[in-house]
Protein backbone atom coordinates (compact mmCIF):
# COMPACT_ATOMS: atom_id res chain seq x y z
CA UNK A 1 0.00 0.00 0.00
CA UNK A 2 1.32 3.53 -0.84
CA UNK A 3 1.70 4.56 2.73
CA UNK A 4 3.29 7.80 1.62
CA UNK A 5 0.20 8.94 0.18
CA UNK A 6 -1.72 7.66 2.76
CA UNK A 7 0.22 10.10 5.12
CA UNK A 8 0.42 12.80 2.88
CA UNK A 9 -3.90 12.52 2.52
CA UNK A 10 -4.40 12.64 6.26
CA UNK A 11 -1.98 15.44 6.69
CA UNK A 12 -4.02 17.58 4.08
CA UNK A 13 -6.89 16.49 5.72
CA UNK A 14 -6.24 17.04 9.37
CA UNK A 15 -4.56 20.71 8.32
CA UNK A 16 -7.36 21.54 6.13
CA UNK A 17 -9.88 20.63 8.58
CA UNK A 18 -7.92 23.62 10.98
CA UNK A 19 -8.09 25.75 8.34
CA UNK A 20 -11.73 25.64 8.47
CA UNK A 21 -12.65 25.54 12.06
CA UNK A 22 -10.53 28.87 11.62
CA UNK A 23 -12.19 31.01 8.79
CA UNK A 24 -15.66 28.75 8.85
CA UNK A 25 -16.39 29.55 12.54
CA UNK A 26 -16.33 33.64 12.17
CA UNK A 27 -17.94 33.08 8.50
CA UNK A 28 -21.00 31.17 9.79
CA UNK A 29 -21.46 33.13 12.44
CA UNK A 30 -21.45 36.10 10.10
CA UNK A 31 -23.88 34.83 8.11
CA UNK A 32 -26.14 33.63 10.96
CA UNK A 33 -25.76 36.96 12.85
CA UNK A 34 -25.53 39.40 9.93
CA UNK A 35 -28.30 41.84 9.02
CA UNK A 36 -26.64 43.01 5.69
CA UNK A 37 -28.91 42.36 2.58
CA UNK A 38 -26.46 41.10 0.08
CA UNK A 39 -25.31 37.89 2.79
CA UNK A 40 -27.51 35.82 0.72
CA UNK A 41 -24.54 36.31 -2.17
CA UNK A 42 -21.42 35.44 0.81
CA UNK A 43 -24.16 32.29 0.61
CA UNK A 44 -23.94 31.55 -2.72
CA UNK A 45 -20.47 31.54 -2.94
CA UNK A 46 -20.06 29.50 0.07
CA UNK A 47 -22.26 26.85 -1.20
CA UNK A 48 -20.77 26.65 -4.75
CA UNK A 49 -18.05 24.00 -4.45
CA UNK A 50 -21.18 21.79 -3.85
CA UNK A 51 -22.31 22.35 -8.01
CA UNK A 52 -18.94 23.17 -9.33
CA UNK A 53 -16.93 20.40 -10.90
CA UNK A 54 -13.64 19.71 -9.45
CA UNK A 55 -11.92 20.83 -12.41
CA UNK A 56 -13.30 23.72 -12.93
CA UNK A 57 -12.55 25.06 -9.50
CA UNK A 58 -9.27 23.52 -9.89
CA UNK A 59 -8.79 25.52 -12.82
CA UNK A 60 -9.60 28.84 -11.29
CA UNK A 61 -7.33 28.18 -8.06
CA UNK A 62 -4.57 27.24 -10.48
CA UNK A 63 -4.89 30.33 -12.61
CA UNK A 64 -5.34 32.15 -8.89
CA UNK A 65 -2.45 30.84 -7.63
CA UNK A 66 -0.26 30.95 -11.12
CA UNK A 67 2.59 33.61 -11.46
CA UNK A 68 0.00 35.62 -13.82
CA UNK A 69 -2.10 36.50 -10.86
CA UNK A 70 -0.62 39.13 -8.73
CA UNK A 71 -1.76 36.75 -5.67
CA UNK A 72 0.80 34.39 -7.18
CA UNK A 73 3.29 36.66 -7.67
CA UNK A 74 3.10 38.08 -3.84
CA UNK A 75 2.96 34.47 -2.53
CA UNK A 76 5.59 33.61 -4.64
CA UNK A 77 8.13 36.69 -3.73
CA UNK A 78 7.24 36.16 0.12
CA UNK A 79 7.85 32.24 -0.24
CA UNK A 80 10.50 31.63 -2.65
CA UNK A 81 8.48 29.36 -4.87
CA UNK A 82 4.76 29.90 -6.13
CA UNK A 83 1.86 27.59 -4.43
CA UNK A 84 1.19 25.45 -7.49
CA UNK A 85 2.18 21.82 -7.08
CA UNK A 86 2.93 22.73 -3.32
CA UNK A 87 1.53 21.21 -0.07
CA UNK A 88 0.78 24.60 0.49
CA UNK A 89 -1.27 25.47 -2.74
CA UNK A 90 -3.15 21.99 -2.49
CA UNK A 91 -4.35 23.14 0.89
CA UNK A 92 -5.68 26.35 0.00
CA UNK A 93 -7.51 24.45 -2.84
CA UNK A 94 -8.85 21.94 -0.54
CA UNK A 95 -10.03 24.75 1.65
CA UNK A 96 -12.20 26.36 -0.59
CA UNK A 97 -13.49 23.14 -1.85
CA UNK A 98 -14.86 21.72 1.48
CA UNK A 99 -15.67 25.36 2.60
CA UNK A 100 -19.37 24.12 2.66
CA UNK A 101 -19.09 20.69 4.14
CA UNK A 102 -17.47 23.09 7.78
CA UNK A 103 -19.66 26.05 6.99
CA UNK A 104 -23.28 24.92 6.99
CA UNK A 105 -23.26 22.51 9.65
CA UNK A 106 -21.92 25.16 11.39
CA UNK A 107 -24.49 27.86 10.67
CA UNK A 108 -27.45 25.76 11.05
CA UNK A 109 -26.49 24.78 14.45
CA UNK A 110 -25.47 28.42 15.02
CA UNK A 111 -29.17 29.57 13.79
CA UNK A 112 -30.97 27.20 15.73
CA UNK A 113 -29.95 28.16 19.22
CA UNK A 114 -33.29 29.69 20.34
CA UNK A 115 -32.79 33.88 20.27
CA UNK A 116 -34.20 34.50 23.41
CA UNK A 117 -31.20 32.88 25.31
CA UNK A 118 -28.80 35.77 23.21
CA UNK A 119 -31.31 38.24 24.41
CA UNK A 120 -31.16 37.02 27.64
CA UNK A 121 -27.43 37.27 27.98
CA UNK A 122 -27.03 40.76 26.23
CA UNK A 123 -29.51 42.14 28.99
CA UNK A 124 -27.17 40.55 31.24
CA UNK A 125 -24.49 42.88 30.50
CA UNK A 126 -22.89 40.05 27.91
CA UNK A 127 -21.26 41.54 24.75
CA UNK A 128 -22.30 39.82 21.59
CA UNK A 129 -19.28 38.00 21.02
CA UNK A 130 -18.79 36.79 24.41
CA UNK A 131 -22.45 35.49 24.50
CA UNK A 132 -21.52 33.65 21.34
CA UNK A 133 -18.55 32.47 23.18
CA UNK A 134 -20.74 31.78 26.52
CA UNK A 135 -23.80 30.25 24.83
CA UNK A 136 -23.85 29.70 20.86
CA UNK A 137 -20.38 27.65 21.04
CA UNK A 138 -21.34 25.47 23.96
CA UNK A 139 -24.68 24.76 22.57
CA UNK A 140 -23.63 23.91 18.98
CA UNK A 141 -21.05 21.37 19.84
CA UNK A 142 -22.90 18.31 17.53
CA UNK A 143 -22.86 20.82 14.83
CA UNK A 144 -18.99 21.97 15.03
CA UNK A 145 -18.13 18.18 14.83
CA UNK A 146 -20.13 17.54 12.01
CA UNK A 147 -18.46 20.17 10.43
CA UNK A 148 -15.05 18.84 11.54
CA UNK A 149 -15.69 15.49 10.38
CA UNK A 150 -17.68 16.24 7.46
CA UNK A 151 -14.68 18.76 6.06
CA UNK A 152 -11.78 15.88 6.93
CA UNK A 153 -13.80 12.96 5.12
CA UNK A 154 -14.15 15.12 1.98
CA UNK A 155 -10.48 16.20 1.75
CA UNK A 156 -9.81 12.81 2.12
CA UNK A 157 -11.58 11.58 -1.02
CA UNK A 158 -11.04 14.66 -3.03
CA UNK A 159 -9.51 13.57 -6.16
CA UNK A 160 -10.04 16.49 -8.92
CA UNK A 161 -9.02 19.52 -7.16
CA UNK A 162 -6.00 17.65 -6.17
CA UNK A 163 -5.18 16.70 -9.96
CA UNK A 164 -5.49 20.41 -11.00
CA UNK A 165 -3.58 22.35 -8.67
CA UNK A 166 -1.16 19.73 -7.29
CA UNK A 167 -0.38 17.13 -9.90
CA UNK A 168 1.36 14.02 -9.20
CA UNK A 169 4.58 14.70 -6.76
CA UNK A 170 4.86 11.77 -4.37
CA UNK A 171 5.04 12.76 -0.68
CA UNK A 172 3.98 16.26 -2.06
CA UNK A 173 0.67 16.39 -3.64
CA UNK A 174 -0.02 12.45 -4.60
CA UNK A 175 -2.97 11.96 -2.55
CA UNK A 176 -4.63 8.62 -1.47
CA UNK A 177 -7.47 8.89 -4.42
CA UNK A 178 -4.66 9.86 -7.09
CA UNK A 179 -2.09 6.79 -5.89
CA UNK A 180 -5.83 4.70 -7.01
CA UNK A 181 -5.91 6.33 -10.10
CA UNK A 182 -2.24 5.69 -11.11
CA UNK A 183 -2.27 1.79 -9.46
CA UNK A 184 -5.06 1.59 -11.75
CA UNK A 185 -3.03 3.07 -14.80
CA UNK A 186 0.03 0.98 -14.15
CA UNK A 187 -2.95 -2.18 -14.25
CA UNK A 188 -1.77 -3.05 -10.26
CA UNK A 189 -5.18 -3.28 -9.32
CA UNK A 190 -4.20 -5.39 -5.92
CA UNK A 191 -2.39 -2.51 -4.92
CA UNK A 192 -5.56 -0.12 -6.04
CA UNK A 193 -8.65 -2.75 -4.25
CA UNK A 194 -6.21 -2.52 -1.43
CA UNK A 195 -5.87 1.15 -0.97
CA UNK A 196 -9.88 1.71 -1.98
CA UNK A 197 -10.96 -0.62 0.62
CA UNK A 198 -9.69 1.21 2.89
CA UNK A 199 -10.62 4.59 2.00
CA UNK A 200 -14.18 3.13 1.82
CA UNK A 201 -13.53 1.36 5.12
CA UNK A 202 -12.56 5.04 6.83
CA UNK A 203 -15.05 6.82 5.19
CA UNK A 204 -18.03 4.83 6.32
CA UNK A 205 -16.79 5.04 9.83
CA UNK A 206 -16.70 8.60 9.47
CA UNK A 207 -20.17 8.86 8.20
CA UNK A 208 -21.45 6.45 10.57
CA UNK A 209 -19.99 8.24 13.44
CA UNK A 210 -20.73 11.48 12.33
CA UNK A 211 -25.23 9.83 11.88
CA UNK A 212 -24.66 8.40 15.48
CA UNK A 213 -23.44 11.93 16.79
CA UNK A 214 -26.48 13.26 15.14
CA UNK A 215 -28.88 11.20 16.78
CA UNK A 216 -26.78 11.76 19.72
CA UNK A 217 -26.38 7.69 20.56
CA UNK A 218 -22.82 8.12 21.84
CA UNK A 219 -22.65 12.19 22.92
CA UNK A 220 -25.81 12.91 25.25
CA UNK A 221 -25.36 16.44 26.09
CA UNK A 222 -26.03 16.65 30.24
CA UNK A 223 -29.13 18.58 29.69
CA UNK B 1 -30.96 53.82 44.21
CA UNK B 2 -32.52 55.44 46.51
CA UNK B 3 -34.33 58.33 44.23
CA UNK B 4 -37.61 58.07 41.97
CA UNK B 5 -36.31 58.31 38.61
CA UNK B 6 -38.10 59.29 35.71
CA UNK B 7 -39.06 56.57 32.72
CA UNK B 8 -39.65 58.64 29.45
CA UNK B 9 -40.78 56.74 26.13
CA UNK B 10 -41.70 58.30 22.97
CA UNK B 11 -42.03 55.53 20.23
CA UNK B 12 -43.73 55.98 16.96
CA UNK B 13 -43.43 53.12 14.03
CA UNK B 14 -45.55 51.72 11.69
CA UNK B 15 -45.15 47.84 11.15
CA UNK B 16 -45.37 45.70 7.86
CA UNK B 17 -48.28 44.30 9.35
CA UNK B 18 -50.55 47.56 8.95
CA UNK B 19 -50.34 47.98 13.27
CA UNK B 20 -49.21 50.89 14.39
CA UNK B 21 -47.05 51.70 17.80
CA UNK B 22 -47.68 55.40 19.03
CA UNK B 23 -46.57 55.43 22.71
CA UNK B 24 -46.09 58.66 24.58
CA UNK B 25 -44.98 57.23 28.84
CA UNK B 26 -43.68 59.80 31.45
CA UNK B 27 -43.61 57.92 34.48
CA UNK B 28 -41.80 58.17 37.72
CA UNK B 29 -40.32 54.65 39.10
CA UNK B 30 -39.89 54.97 43.09
CA UNK B 31 -37.04 52.12 44.10
CA UNK B 32 -39.03 48.88 44.26
CA UNK B 33 -42.26 50.19 42.76
CA UNK B 34 -44.26 48.38 39.84
CA UNK B 35 -45.36 50.08 36.22
CA UNK B 36 -48.07 47.35 34.84
CA UNK B 37 -48.34 47.67 31.11
CA UNK B 38 -52.21 46.36 30.85
CA UNK B 39 -53.74 45.67 27.73
CA UNK B 40 -55.27 42.38 25.72
CA UNK B 41 -53.40 40.55 23.35
CA UNK B 42 -51.45 42.07 20.47
CA UNK B 43 -51.46 45.55 22.13
CA UNK B 44 -48.00 46.40 21.86
CA UNK B 45 -46.98 45.75 25.58
CA UNK B 46 -44.03 43.38 24.19
CA UNK B 47 -43.30 45.43 21.72
CA UNK B 48 -43.03 48.50 23.96
CA UNK B 49 -40.70 46.81 26.44
CA UNK B 50 -38.60 45.34 24.06
CA UNK B 51 -37.99 49.25 22.80
CA UNK B 52 -37.37 49.63 26.57
CA UNK B 53 -34.70 46.85 26.64
CA UNK B 54 -33.06 48.07 23.56
CA UNK B 55 -33.46 44.55 21.74
CA UNK B 56 -34.79 46.18 18.89
CA UNK B 57 -34.15 49.40 17.38
CA UNK B 58 -37.63 51.32 15.67
CA UNK B 59 -38.04 54.11 13.10
CA UNK B 60 -38.43 57.11 15.79
CA UNK B 61 -37.54 56.75 19.02
CA UNK B 62 -36.34 58.14 22.15
CA UNK B 63 -36.09 56.47 26.06
CA UNK B 64 -34.29 58.10 28.70
CA UNK B 65 -34.62 56.42 32.05
CA UNK B 66 -33.03 58.47 35.22
CA UNK B 67 -29.87 60.85 33.58
CA UNK B 68 -29.25 58.27 31.05
CA UNK B 69 -30.62 58.56 27.33
CA UNK B 70 -31.09 54.99 26.61
CA UNK B 71 -31.92 55.69 22.51
CA UNK B 72 -32.78 58.96 20.18
CA UNK B 73 -33.37 58.08 16.74
CA UNK B 74 -33.47 61.48 16.04
CA UNK B 75 -29.69 62.21 17.27
CA UNK B 76 -28.72 58.77 15.95
CA UNK B 77 -28.34 57.66 19.73
CA UNK B 78 -28.15 54.12 20.44
CA UNK B 79 -27.37 52.40 24.16
CA UNK B 80 -26.85 48.51 23.60
CA UNK B 81 -28.81 46.14 26.13
CA UNK B 82 -25.61 45.16 27.71
CA UNK B 83 -25.40 49.26 28.31
CA UNK B 84 -28.23 49.60 30.08
CA UNK B 85 -28.54 47.86 33.48
CA UNK B 86 -32.02 46.00 32.94
CA UNK B 87 -32.70 43.02 33.80
CA UNK B 88 -35.08 40.81 31.66
CA UNK B 89 -37.52 37.71 32.41
CA UNK B 90 -39.64 36.09 29.85
CA UNK B 91 -42.79 34.44 29.37
CA UNK B 92 -40.45 31.55 29.46
CA UNK B 93 -37.85 30.58 31.75
CA UNK B 94 -35.08 30.79 29.19
CA UNK B 95 -32.44 29.50 31.26
CA UNK B 96 -29.34 28.69 29.30
CA UNK B 97 -29.44 24.81 29.07
CA UNK B 98 -25.80 23.71 29.38
CA UNK B 99 -25.65 25.70 33.02
CA UNK B 100 -25.84 24.62 36.33
CA UNK B 101 -28.47 26.87 38.20
CA UNK B 102 -25.75 28.38 40.15
CA UNK B 103 -23.84 29.33 36.93
CA UNK B 104 -27.25 30.74 35.39
CA UNK B 105 -27.33 33.09 38.19
CA UNK B 106 -24.60 34.37 38.23
CA UNK B 107 -23.58 34.61 34.46
CA UNK B 108 -24.27 38.25 34.33
CA UNK B 109 -22.41 39.06 37.55
CA UNK B 110 -18.70 40.41 37.15
CA UNK B 111 -16.41 39.79 39.09
CA UNK B 112 -15.48 42.28 41.87
CA UNK B 113 -18.51 43.90 41.85
CA UNK B 114 -19.93 46.05 44.66
CA UNK B 115 -20.00 44.11 47.96
CA UNK B 116 -22.47 46.10 49.74
CA UNK B 117 -25.02 44.80 47.36
CA UNK B 118 -27.03 42.14 48.42
CA UNK B 119 -25.51 39.50 47.38
CA UNK B 120 -26.19 36.80 44.95
CA UNK B 121 -27.10 33.97 47.70
CA UNK B 122 -29.28 36.30 49.61
CA UNK B 123 -31.70 36.19 46.19
CA UNK B 124 -31.52 32.85 45.80
CA UNK B 125 -32.34 32.49 49.39
CA UNK B 126 -35.32 34.81 49.19
CA UNK B 127 -36.68 32.77 46.02
CA UNK B 128 -35.96 29.78 48.01
CA UNK B 129 -33.98 28.23 45.04
CA UNK B 130 -30.17 27.66 47.00
CA UNK B 131 -30.79 23.86 47.24
CA UNK B 132 -31.12 23.59 43.51
CA UNK B 133 -27.71 25.13 42.83
CA UNK B 134 -26.34 21.81 40.72
CA UNK B 135 -29.28 21.00 38.86
CA UNK B 136 -29.49 21.73 35.32
CA UNK B 137 -32.36 23.74 34.15
CA UNK B 138 -33.75 20.38 32.45
CA UNK B 139 -34.29 19.24 35.90
CA UNK B 140 -36.46 22.07 37.20
CA UNK B 141 -40.16 22.48 37.64
CA UNK B 142 -41.87 25.50 35.41
CA UNK B 143 -42.02 27.57 38.57
CA UNK B 144 -38.35 26.80 39.93
CA UNK B 145 -37.33 27.65 36.39
CA UNK B 146 -38.84 30.76 36.40
CA UNK B 147 -37.75 31.79 39.99
CA UNK B 148 -34.01 30.76 38.76
CA UNK B 149 -34.55 32.96 36.02
CA UNK B 150 -35.79 36.09 38.07
CA UNK B 151 -32.35 35.52 40.52
CA UNK B 152 -30.33 35.34 37.35
CA UNK B 153 -32.07 38.88 35.99
CA UNK B 154 -31.62 40.12 39.86
CA UNK B 155 -28.17 39.46 40.44
CA UNK B 156 -26.31 41.92 38.76
CA UNK B 157 -27.95 44.40 40.29
CA UNK B 158 -30.29 46.23 37.20
CA UNK B 159 -31.37 49.52 37.57
CA UNK B 160 -34.77 48.45 36.42
CA UNK B 161 -36.35 44.73 36.20
CA UNK B 162 -38.36 44.24 33.01
CA UNK B 163 -40.65 41.32 33.20
CA UNK B 164 -42.66 40.15 30.14
CA UNK B 165 -45.63 38.02 31.43
CA UNK B 166 -43.37 35.84 33.70
CA UNK B 167 -45.86 34.11 35.54
CA UNK B 168 -48.44 33.25 32.92
CA UNK B 169 -47.25 30.47 32.02
CA UNK B 170 -47.29 28.71 35.49
CA UNK B 171 -50.06 26.72 37.46
CA UNK B 172 -52.44 29.01 39.81
CA UNK B 173 -50.86 28.69 43.39
CA UNK B 174 -47.33 28.89 41.64
CA UNK B 175 -48.57 32.45 40.34
CA UNK B 176 -49.47 33.39 43.33
CA UNK B 177 -46.88 32.56 45.86
CA UNK B 178 -44.58 34.09 43.18
CA UNK B 179 -46.19 37.26 42.56
CA UNK B 180 -46.06 37.74 46.74
CA UNK B 181 -42.27 36.60 46.66
CA UNK B 182 -41.80 39.26 43.68
CA UNK B 183 -43.10 42.15 45.45
CA UNK B 184 -40.88 41.56 48.46
CA UNK B 185 -37.90 40.87 46.73
CA UNK B 186 -38.19 44.30 44.54
CA UNK B 187 -38.96 46.41 47.60
CA UNK B 188 -35.93 44.47 49.15
CA UNK B 189 -33.48 45.00 46.81
CA UNK B 190 -35.09 48.54 45.95
CA UNK B 191 -35.57 48.00 42.00
CA UNK B 192 -38.38 49.25 40.11
CA UNK B 193 -39.74 46.89 37.69
CA UNK B 194 -41.81 47.40 34.87
CA UNK B 195 -44.36 44.24 33.78
CA UNK B 196 -46.32 43.17 30.88
CA UNK B 197 -49.52 41.01 31.77
CA UNK B 198 -53.16 40.75 30.43
CA UNK B 199 -54.58 39.53 34.09
CA UNK B 200 -56.33 42.12 35.64
CA UNK B 201 -55.93 40.69 39.15
CA UNK B 202 -51.63 40.42 38.40
CA UNK B 203 -52.37 44.20 37.41
CA UNK B 204 -54.05 45.00 39.95
CA UNK B 205 -52.61 43.00 42.61
CA UNK B 206 -49.10 43.81 41.51
CA UNK B 207 -49.07 47.39 40.06
CA UNK B 208 -48.11 50.59 41.89
CA UNK B 209 -49.20 52.60 38.23
CA UNK B 210 -51.07 50.86 35.58
CA UNK B 211 -50.71 51.98 32.32
CA UNK B 212 -53.32 50.64 30.23
CA UNK B 213 -52.20 49.67 26.13
CA UNK B 214 -55.05 49.19 23.52
CA UNK B 215 -54.28 49.17 19.97
CA UNK B 216 -50.52 50.43 20.15
CA UNK B 217 -51.59 53.69 22.70
CA UNK B 218 -51.23 54.20 25.81
CA UNK B 219 -54.70 54.67 26.92
CA UNK B 220 -55.17 55.58 30.34
CA UNK B 221 -52.10 55.71 33.57
CA UNK B 222 -52.61 56.63 36.72
CA UNK B 223 -52.57 54.38 40.18
CA UNK B 224 -54.17 51.20 39.99
CA UNK B 225 -57.06 51.23 41.82
CA UNK B 226 -58.37 54.49 40.05
CA UNK B 227 -57.42 53.21 36.36
CA UNK B 228 -59.56 50.37 37.13
CA UNK B 229 -62.25 52.24 38.99
CA UNK B 230 -62.71 54.90 36.67
CA UNK B 231 -61.67 53.89 32.88
CA UNK B 232 -61.46 56.70 30.64
CA UNK B 233 -63.76 55.40 28.07
CA UNK B 234 -65.94 52.49 27.23
CA UNK B 235 -63.19 50.54 25.10
CA UNK B 236 -60.06 50.93 28.14
CA UNK B 237 -63.63 49.57 29.96
CA UNK B 238 -64.70 47.14 28.12
CA UNK B 239 -60.74 45.81 28.43
CA UNK B 240 -60.29 45.74 32.55
CA UNK B 241 -63.70 44.68 33.25
CA UNK B 242 -66.49 46.93 34.22
CA UNK B 243 -65.77 46.47 38.27
CA UNK B 244 -65.64 48.41 41.22
CA UNK B 245 -62.13 48.29 42.92
CA UNK B 246 -63.01 49.51 46.38
CA UNK B 247 -59.58 50.11 48.86
CA UNK B 248 -60.46 48.09 51.87
CA UNK B 249 -58.87 46.45 55.14
CA UNK B 250 -59.38 43.27 56.30
CA UNK B 251 -61.27 43.24 60.18
CA UNK B 252 -62.47 39.71 60.67
CA UNK B 253 -61.60 36.49 59.26
CA UNK B 254 -64.11 33.71 60.68
CA UNK B 255 -65.96 30.55 59.27
CA UNK B 256 -65.15 30.91 55.85
CA UNK B 257 -65.84 34.85 55.62
CA UNK B 258 -64.07 38.01 55.78
CA UNK B 259 -65.37 40.98 57.08
CA UNK B 260 -63.91 44.02 55.64
CA UNK B 261 -64.37 47.58 56.08
CA UNK B 262 -64.39 50.18 53.12
CA UNK B 263 -64.70 53.60 54.04
CA UNK B 264 -66.17 52.26 57.48
CA UNK B 265 -68.61 50.31 55.72
CA UNK B 266 -68.60 46.91 56.48
CA UNK B 267 -68.61 43.84 53.74
CA UNK B 268 -68.85 40.18 53.90
CA UNK B 269 -67.04 38.19 51.49
CA UNK B 270 -66.20 34.26 51.06
CA UNK B 271 -63.36 33.43 51.73
CA UNK B 272 -61.48 31.91 48.63
CA UNK B 273 -57.24 31.80 49.89
CA UNK B 274 -56.51 32.33 53.85
CA UNK B 275 -55.87 36.26 55.12
CA UNK B 276 -55.02 37.94 57.63
CA UNK B 277 -56.68 40.27 59.88
CA UNK B 278 -55.53 43.93 59.30
CA UNK B 279 -54.13 43.42 55.55
CA UNK B 280 -54.44 45.80 52.98
CA UNK B 281 -56.76 44.74 50.23
CA UNK B 282 -59.02 45.50 47.13
CA UNK B 283 -62.57 44.32 47.03
CA UNK B 284 -63.41 43.99 43.81
CA UNK B 285 -67.14 44.13 42.63
CA UNK B 286 -68.81 43.94 39.07
CA UNK B 287 -71.70 46.07 38.60
CA UNK B 288 -73.79 42.85 37.33
CA UNK B 289 -73.25 41.63 40.30
CA UNK B 290 -75.30 44.31 42.60
CA UNK B 291 -78.86 44.08 42.83
CA UNK B 292 -81.28 47.13 44.18
CA UNK B 293 -84.07 46.55 46.53
CA UNK B 294 -86.61 48.76 47.56
CA UNK B 295 -88.49 47.35 50.72
CA UNK B 296 -86.83 46.06 53.14
CA UNK B 297 -86.09 41.66 51.99
CA UNK B 298 -87.39 39.14 54.14
CA UNK B 299 -84.71 36.15 53.63
CA UNK B 300 -82.44 36.68 51.20
CA UNK B 301 -78.97 34.60 50.60
CA UNK B 302 -77.14 37.77 49.84
CA UNK B 303 -74.79 38.31 52.64
CA UNK B 304 -74.36 42.57 52.47
CA UNK B 305 -77.47 45.03 52.37
CA UNK B 306 -76.13 48.81 52.33
CA UNK B 307 -78.04 51.24 52.62
CA UNK B 308 -78.13 53.58 49.93
CA UNK B 309 -78.71 56.55 47.70
CA UNK B 310 -79.82 56.73 43.39
CA UNK B 311 -76.85 59.30 42.52
CA UNK B 312 -77.26 58.82 38.89
CA UNK B 313 -78.97 56.98 36.12
CA UNK B 314 -77.51 56.57 32.67
CA UNK B 315 -78.80 54.27 29.76
CA UNK B 316 -76.60 51.47 27.91
CA UNK B 317 -79.44 50.51 25.70
CA UNK B 318 -81.54 47.97 27.65
CA UNK B 319 -79.48 48.40 30.37
CA UNK B 320 -79.23 50.32 32.88
CA UNK B 321 -76.21 51.91 35.10
CA UNK B 322 -77.20 53.42 38.16
CA UNK B 323 -74.88 54.66 40.96
CA UNK B 324 -75.30 54.82 43.98
CA UNK B 325 -73.50 56.32 47.12
CA UNK B 326 -73.60 53.73 49.59
CA UNK B 327 -70.87 55.83 51.74
CA UNK B 328 -68.44 54.58 48.55
CA UNK B 329 -69.34 55.06 44.71
CA UNK B 330 -70.69 51.51 43.62
CA UNK B 331 -72.55 51.05 40.14
CA UNK B 332 -75.22 48.36 39.37
CA UNK B 333 -76.08 47.07 36.06
CA UNK B 334 -80.09 46.66 36.02
CA UNK B 335 -82.80 46.28 33.06
CA UNK B 336 -84.71 48.92 31.93
CA UNK B 337 -88.08 47.07 32.78
CA UNK B 338 -86.41 46.70 36.38
CA UNK B 339 -85.57 50.18 36.81
CA UNK B 340 -89.52 51.30 35.65
CA UNK B 341 -90.69 48.89 37.95
CA UNK B 342 -88.86 49.95 41.33
CA UNK B 343 -89.76 53.63 39.85
CA UNK B 344 -85.78 54.23 40.44
CA UNK B 345 -84.79 58.29 40.24
CA UNK B 346 -81.66 60.25 41.20
CA UNK B 347 -81.97 61.16 45.09
CA UNK B 348 -83.78 57.55 45.69
CA UNK B 349 -83.07 55.77 49.22
CA UNK B 350 -82.70 52.00 48.19
CA UNK B 351 -80.42 48.89 49.44
CA UNK B 352 -77.95 47.81 47.31
CA UNK B 353 -77.55 43.76 47.58
CA UNK B 354 -74.37 41.95 47.05
CA UNK B 355 -73.34 37.96 47.57
CA UNK B 356 -70.38 37.60 49.66
CA UNK B 357 -69.50 35.16 46.58
CA UNK B 358 -69.26 38.17 44.39
CA UNK B 359 -66.66 39.98 45.49
CA UNK B 360 -63.07 39.51 44.88
CA UNK B 361 -60.18 40.34 47.26
CA UNK B 362 -56.49 41.04 45.64
CA UNK B 363 -53.86 41.52 48.32
CA UNK B 364 -53.08 45.65 48.00
CA UNK B 365 -49.38 45.97 47.12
Amino acid sequence: MDWTAIWLSVRLAASTTVVLLAIGVPLAYWIVFSTRRWKFLVEAVVALPLVLPPTVLGFYVLVGMGPLSPIGRAYARLAGHGLPFTFEGLLVASVLYSLPFAVQPFAAEFASVDRRLLEASWSLGVSRLDTFRRVVIPLSVRGLVTGIVLSFAHTLGEFGVVLMVGGNLPGVTRTVSISIYDAVQALDYAAASRTSLLLLVVSFVILASVYSLQRSVWLKPRY
Amino acid sequence: MAEAALLSVLVEHDFSSGFKLDVRLDVELRPGSVLVLFGPSGAGKTTLLRQIAGLERLDLARVSFGQEVWSNSVRNLWRPPQDRRIGLVFQEPTLFPHLTVRDNISYGVRPGSDPCLTPVEDIANMLGIRDLNNRYPSALSGGEAQRVALARALAPRPQLLLLDEPFASLDAPTRLRLRREVRVLLQTTGTPAILVTHDRLEALGMGDTVAVVIGGRVRQMGPAAEVFSRPADAEVASSLGIEAVLPAHVVAASGGLIEVSVNGVTLHVAEREPIAAGAQVYACVRAEDVTIETRAPGQASARNHLAARVVAIASEGPIDRVTLDCGFALDALITRRSREDLGLAPGAQVAAAVKATSIHLVARP
